[in-house]
């Protein structure tokens, strides 16, 4: 047992569109070690998300491998890696994706639920104490502001343990002041936990609290300067 | 995880998102659950009458008193038998009247069954009686005591004879269909009949012989009947042996026609109410398509959640049916109070089969109407989760629209039980949907053209309309369809029977006196005189039927061609041809045409156009009659036409005079008096000669023809209204596809009307725009349905009851004034949030 948590060898992603193939990833590689936390950099289009989906098993690649804890999810049917995500994936996006019809508290304690987990609940209100909206456990997202919808699905993402936490862009959608906090708790959550942390963003600041960087541009994968 | 089923559902529920869907599922399931409740009760409680309908296991039945072989040979076959006799007469105590149904008994009757009684006032403590009464007392039905406004104990007037009311009857069994058309029931003892002196030669009644044995004896008897039949011409014309099968097959197959014509004007309840599920499913799956995606990022797999979609669904519908069985249950109640009187009989409880048929209801729309737009759900790819324009993979319209359409057809199909009708149906339907949407969309096309020159929120509202036409067409046709139906049930319900009274002349009559021997005839029209009441010709009347045709025998078969033939029916002779009445065919005999030369009297007469073209005769054919056992033969002289309607004695058939003076004929005619009740009285009035004429001259019957209209008119009202409270449960439907189809495009109207505000449009513009829109919408629904009510008003009018057609200015106002109220009412209340949101927040919500 290594202590290689996601892999990725030779993995290209092209997609047809009306008149022409795209490629939107090209042989991209990539290692990320048990408890790392690893920065995905690069400018608006450059394939940063493509690549995210593609780790987290949520998409298959055109052409390569990919490996989650050993486990060759690129060889899985649909069902293998919705199973293989069970276990170890969470994420935090960026458009929150809270559900509108679900408190605070119930949109925390959902994957836990979903999962069978008994104590989902006291759990989401623990985690609620920690991101500090331990006051807002029965707001509707639409009752909270940008930053506390994040708090909240930050908040969600750890409640549920995962071993991977991917993040697309957390602060993408919030104003700097605001993102700098919800920043700040999602690191410190991480550094709370053993979860290895993949972060997409654009943003160089971000990525410098990281372990790790990595830059893609136009599909291709490079290290920092 | 079936807890954490229920919890997703209770969060949807929560949030609002179930409302229309589960609102719709309760209607329809309430509309069908309610009809086919109705329908039930009363097919049991008729069927419980037909069972013992003859109060017997077979009757002989005859329009003369039953011959004294059918009794030796019921004696011979080992038989009970039981004598009866029923015809209608007057009645009266004191200065009421009414004329009864009565009801003659041996001490035998009844045969089979129990007669409910009751020596209380208000019918309680129910005695079950084998026997009837005895002699010197009567039993009667409640109202007649009502009706005359007696007690219990009091006495009545039976023809000649006092009899004191010693019960009630709260049920007999052989009381007949249950339809209280005819007189209340007075029931007396054989042995008192021959005092009431009521029945005389040419009386009109019904006498029968009850049987009852063993099914092999009872067999014996049948086959005797049928061979004695075919050698005995007077038998075949004068009686028939009712079976309980007979007796049942036509009121049964009448039952099954009525409840599949109930049930049928329900599917168009669910049709809406399946219309509004599909677009109100469609919005809850756009809203679900973030929750599954996240779910399947979390690492649902697609069974997971098809199971857990199926499993709320199932959910869902079982609680949403559960309602609606509950709410139909009472919504049956207010039915079988709109229908209080036509049934009088306590109706029995209902089956298991309305439960049935309501909760498939409920899940084949779910199937057919909401599943389809959710289907896709579970095949949503997680990626969307990061990527939300993703597309989604739904069912296509038209697969979606198929399905549908066949969850419609199955339960069209189980509801009449006729894989034609249910076609023919839905086809009429959806060729009525298309007549009204085209008309609709002129009607638009032509509003729009208007749009350019209005103020300025008149013209948004009318560009919003046509822009959204899609949307309007479905609304209109759902409201314009079932607003015309509601305004044809109102239409038949409010005016019709006023109309037809309307356009009867002043001179009609008020009253027809019948029954009147020949010996009585100068008497009644002296008396007639001296009250000032003025009589329209008097016209001598026998019963009798036609048998043969130019020597040969006339089949059942072909005298069954003919409405009015089939049975007897009342000849009467005359010398001149009555008003409105036209020859068309051959001459009316002259003032004594039957005396050619000494010897033989030769008889004429002559038939009413319609039965003639019918039976296939023409002038110059030679037609055998049997009146009152005797033979009559007569040549067809002339063919006319007559004038229904006139309210004046009518007849098929007239003889030439002097051809009927053999059989003992009564006189008829139909009188007029000027006397006018007060509306105010709380009892029923009579004109002053009716009780002298009935107290003089027992045996004749009098009949108020205003009764006879307002008979008529009660029967039509509660059918309508029954009708009219389905439809308002049709029209809550139609109601929810406005919310739906508002729903479709919400989100869509409230980024305009944000983009609107923000661009500094005021809030009175933005609700002005949605007022016009949606009064534009009822206004046009409710022209169509007025044009719609009209047309088929005006057919009824012309064709069925063969009126001059009038105009309904109050249908097409009522139509148009409903559809602009509560397609306004509920399209703003539906909106309201589009007015009230601030335009940030909207903005925002939908970004
Ligand atoms: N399925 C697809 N079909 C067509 N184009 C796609 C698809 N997926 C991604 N793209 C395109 O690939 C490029 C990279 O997308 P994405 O990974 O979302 O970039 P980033 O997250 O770095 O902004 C974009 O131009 C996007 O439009
Ligand atoms: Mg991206």
């Amino acid at each position: 047992m290594t202590d290689t948590i996601l892999r990725a060898e030779h993995v290209s992603k092209r997609v047809q569109t009306a008149d022409h193939e795209l490629t939107i990833l090209n042989d991209v590689s990539l290692q990320v070690n048990l408890g790392e936390s690893l920065a995905i950099i690069g400018p608006s289009g450059a394939g940063k998300s493509t690549l995210l989906g593609l780790l987290a098993g949520l998409d298959t690649p055109t052409e390569g491998a990919i490996w989650m804890a050993d486990q060759e999810i690129t060889a899985m049917s649909e069902e293998g890696r919705a199973a293989t995500r069970a276990n170890f994936v969470g994420f935090v996006f960026q458009t929150f994706q809270l559900l509108g019809s679900l408190t605070a508290l119930e949109n925390v304690a959902l994957p836990m639920e979903l999962a069978g987990d008994q104590d989902a609940r006291e759990k989401a209100q623990r985690f609620l104490d920690k991101v500090g909206l331990s006051q807002r456990v029965g707001h509707y997202p639409k009752q909270l502001s940008g930053g506390e919808q994040q708090r909240v699905a930050i908040a969600r993402a750890f409640a549920c343990q995962p071993r991977i936490l991917f993040a697309d862009e957390p602060t993408g959608n919030l104003d700097r002041a605001t993102g700098a906090k919800v920043s700040d708790l999602l690191f410190d959550l991480n550094e709370q936990s053993d979860a290895t942390l993949i972060l997409v963003t654009h943003e160089q600041r971000l990525a410098d609290r990281c372990d790790r960087t990595v830059v893609i541009d136009d599909g291709r994968l490079s290290l920092a300067a | 995880m079936r807890a954490l089923d229920f919890k997703l559902l209770w969060r949807d529920w929560r949030g609002g998102q179930l409302n229309l869907i589960i609102s719709a599922l309760i209607l329809a399931v309430m509309v069908v659950t309610a009809v086919s409740l109705l329908a039930d009760r009363v097919e049991r409680g008729l069927n419980e009458q037909i069972s013992s309908f003859l109060a017997a296991d077979m009757a002989v039945q005859g329009s003369k008193p039953i011959k004294s072989v059918f009794v030796e040979q019921a004696k011979q076959d080992e038989l009970e038998t039981a004598d009866i006799a029923l015809f209608s007469s007057m009645v009266f105590a004191s200065d009421k009247n009414h004329l009864a149904a009565l009801k003659v008994v041996d001490e035998y009757y009844p045969l089979r069954g129990l007669i409910q009684v009751s020596a209380h006032m208000n019918a309680n403590e129910i005695e079950l009686m084998e026997r009837g009464p005895t002699a010197g007392e009567a039993w009667v039905e409640a109202r007649l005591l009502t009706l005359l406004d007696i007690d219990l104990g009091d006495e009545v007037e039976v023809g000649y004879l006092k009899l004191p009311v010693t019960r009630i009857i709260t049920n007999e069994p052989d009381r007949g269909t249950g339809f209280s058309m005819t007189g209340a029931r007075l029931m007396l003892n054989q042995g008192d009949l021959a005092a009431t002196k009521l029945i005389r030669p040419g009386s009109r009644v019904s006498w029968r012989l009850l049987l009852a044995g063993s099914d092999g004896n009872l067999e014996n008897y049948s086959s005797w009947y049928a061979e004695q039949e075919q050698a005995d011409a007077d038998q075949s014309t004068h009686f028939r042996l009712r079976t309980a099968e007979n007796s049942e097959q036509q009121l049964s197959e009448a039952l099954q026609r009525g409840r599949s014509f109930l049930l049928l004007s329900g599917t168009i309840g669910v049709l809406f109410a399946g219309l509004a599920m599909a677009l109100a499913s469609q919005r809850y799956a756009q809203r679900l398509t973030d929750q599954v995606a996240l779910m399947k990022a979390w690492g649902q797999s697609a069974r997971d959640i098809r199971r857990s979609q199926l499993v709320r669904l199932l959910i869902l519908t079982a609680v949403a049916s559960s309602i609606g069985l509950a709410f139909g249950w009472f919504a049956h109640y207010l039915l079988l109070y709109a229908a209080a009187g036509l049934f009088d009989a306590h109706l029995p409880a209902p089956g298991w089969r309305p439960w049935l048929v309501a909760s498939a209801t409920g899940f084949v729309s779910v199937i057919g109407f909401a599943l389809p737009a959710l289907w896709h759900l579970p095949a949503i790819a997680p990626l969307r989760v990061l990527r939300r324009d993703l597309p989604d993979s739904l069912l296509s319209q038209g697969r979606r629209l198929a399905i549908g359409v066949a969850a419609l057809l199955l339960l069209a199909w189980w509801y009449s039980q006729s894989f034609t009708i249910a076609v023919l149906f839905l086809s009429a339907l959806f060729a009525l949907f298309a007549i009204c949407g085209f008309v609709a969309l002129q009607l638009l096309r032509f509003l729009q053209g208007f749009g350019s020159w209005r103020g300025s929120f008149v013209r948004l509202g009318l560009a919003n309309l046509w822009r959204r036409r899609t949307q309007t067409m479905i609304q209109l046709i759902g409201f314009s369809v079932t607003l015309m139906l509601l305004l044809v049930t109102t239409g038949m319900r409010t005016s019709l029977i006023s109309e037809w009274q309307a356009q009867l002349p002043d001179d009609a009559p008020t009253h027809f006196l019948l029954n009147v021997s020949s010996a009585e005839l100068p008497d009644v029209k002296q008396l007639l005189q001296q009250q000032n009441v003025e009589a329209n010709q008097w016209y001598p009347m026998v019963r009798g039927r036609l048998v043969g045709l130019n020597g040969e025998e006339l089949s059942e078969e072909r005298l069954k061609l003919t409405d009015g033939l089939a049975r007897e029916v009342n000849f009467t002779q005359a010398s001149l041809l009555p008003d409105e009445n036209q020859i068309v065919a051959g001459e009316w005999w002259g003032d004594a045409p039957n005396r050619k030369g000494a010897e033989v009297a030769k008889h004429y007469f002559s038939i009413e156009e319609e039965v003639a073209t019918e039976l296939g005769v023409s002038v110059g054919d030679v037609i055998e009659f049997s009146i009152g056992g005797l033979p009559l033969t007569a040549e067809l002289a002339s063919i006319r036409t007559v004038n229904w309607e006139n309210m004046q004695a009518n007849f098929y058939i007239i003889f030439s005079p002097g051809a009927l003076d053999r059989f003992a004929p009564n006189w008829l005619s139909s009188v007029r008096t000027d006397f006018v009740a007060d509306q105010q009285s709380l009892y029923h009035q009579q004109a002053p000669f009716v009780s002298e004429v009935v107290k003089n001259f027992p045996t004749a019957l009098v009949i108020e023809l205003g009764e006879i209209i307002e008979r008529i008119r009660n029967v039509i009202e509660r059918v309508t209204l029954g009708l009219e409270m389905i439809l308002m449960l049709v029209l809550a439907c139609g109601g929810l596809v406005l919310f739906a189809a508002i729903g479709v495009s919400f989100d869509e109207r409230l980024r305009e009307s944000a983009v609107l505000r923000t661009l500094g449009s005021s809030r009175k513009v933005v609700t002005g725009a949605l007022a016009v829109e949606f009064a534009v919408l009822g206004a046009i629904a409710g022209l169509i349905a007025g044009a719609g009510a009209e047309l088929v008003l005006y057919l009824v009018q012309t064709q069925v009851f063969e009126l001059q057609a009038s105009w309904h200015w109050n249908l097409w106002l009522l139509g148009i004034s409903v559809g602009v109220v509560v397609i306004t009412v509920l399209g703003l209340l539906r909106s309201r949030e589009i007015i009230t949101v601030p335009p940030l927040r909207s903005l925002q919500q939908i970004a």
